[in-house]
């Protein structure tokens, strides 16, 4: 049973590893700093050090209900589809490095500053004001998928 | 029906114990691994699944696995382990509690033993667990998705390996002290 165990976890490894190799060639990659915008249209890289930030200041609230105070320089999330010329859009997706990932809808962010791209620990994070847990305080963000309609 | 000793009940609370200390535990290492991958995790769960795997073998009875997993589920609503998944938790550690019983059941009947069914069931609780999380927290697609679930089969199919080696040893002891148990009833 043992050899068994051994045999079929060897052949779990190698084909995690082809699919792991597949999956780090085709990821679209983005340098320390930048972020990809993805839209029906196409793509675009931007700087975060090339934007022009405005001061952030509100609170966080974690799912243990502990609050954390963020007074920092952002860039805010409502004005990402101006960067990749889209006007017309339904919602935002926010993809961490390991795509983990949190939607915003255009909804949420009109006519308030509740989505803020700030930079935190040598990376850029998107945090969102208002939300009763931080399951949308995405770390590490590399990209932003902009949707013109609901999939 | 046969009764379930002290011995099986106290190895029960353990293994739903060490699981939930355990996924604390590798967290750390476990992220290594799945940062490099770019992948939201997969590995921790299975390492904590070994123990619900390894308690179901030992002990033998149906529905085992299943009623660790939700009591591990309230243990971890009440330290707040409940990771992204929030309330929705108890999901995500019923279902490969289920699915470990399914497998050993089918073991029980195939082989006349539950050792045979250690690496189905922890292969597929893992991929069951990781399912789960998909679907509730991270909604991966395409070949991110079919790499998280590889990484969890592979974790538990790495873990079904230590997993055997426990029930190995520790079957004869347990069923040593059942029979001393019975006996001296």
């Amino acid at each position: 049973m043992k050899k068994k165990i051994i045999i079929i976890t060897s052949i779990l490894l190698a084909v995690t590893a082809v699919i792991a190799s597949i999956y780090a060639f085709s990821r679209p990659k983005t340098e320390s700093g930048s972020i990809l915008l993805k839209t029906d249209s196409g793509e675009k890289t931007i700087n975060f050090s090339d934007l022009p930030l405005s001061k952030v200041e509100g609170e966080t609230v974690n799912k243990k209900g502990e609050t954390k105070k963020i007074s920092t320089a952002g860039y805010p999330v409502s004005d990402i589809p101006s960067l990749a010329g889209i006007t017309e859009y339904s919602e935002l997706s926010v993809f961490s490095d390991d795509e983990y990932h949190a939607d915003i809808s255009k909804d949420e962010l009109a006519g308030s500053d509740r989505a803020w791209l700030i930079w935190e620990d040598g990376s850029i994070r998107l945090v969102v004001f208002g939300d009763s847990d931080s399951k949308r305080n995405v770390k590490n963000v590399v990209r932003i998928e902009i949707r013109s309609s609901q999939p | 029906m046969k009764r379930i000793s002290l011995e099986q009940l106290i190895l029960a609370a353990l293994c739903c114990d060490f699981g939930l200390v355990a996924k604390k535990l590798i967290s750390p290492a476990a992220n290594i691994v799945t940062e490099f991958l770019h992948i939201p995790g997969g590995i921790s769960t299975s390492f904590s699944l070994m123990f619900l795997v390894t308690g179901a073998a030992l002990i033998k009875r149906r529905g085992c696995a299943t009623l660790m997993a939700v009591i591990q589920s309230m243990l971890a609503f009440s330290f707040g382990m409940t990771g992204s998944m929030g309330a929705l938790a108890p999901i995500a550690y019923i279902l490969p509690g289920i699915m470990i019983d399914i497998c050993l059941a089918i073991s029980q009947k195939i082989y006349a033993g539950p050792t045979s069914g250690i690496l189905g069931a922890s292969v597929s609780s893992s991929v069951c667990a990781c399912l789960a999380a998909n679907i509730l927290v991270f909604r991966l697609s395409g070949i991110v998705l079919l790499l998280y679930v590889f990484v969890s089969a592979t974790s538990g199919s790495v873990c079904s390996l230590i997993a055997y080696t426990l029930v190995e040893r520790l079957d004869p002891l347990i069923e040593k002290n059942i029979c001393k148990e019975n006996i001296s009833a």
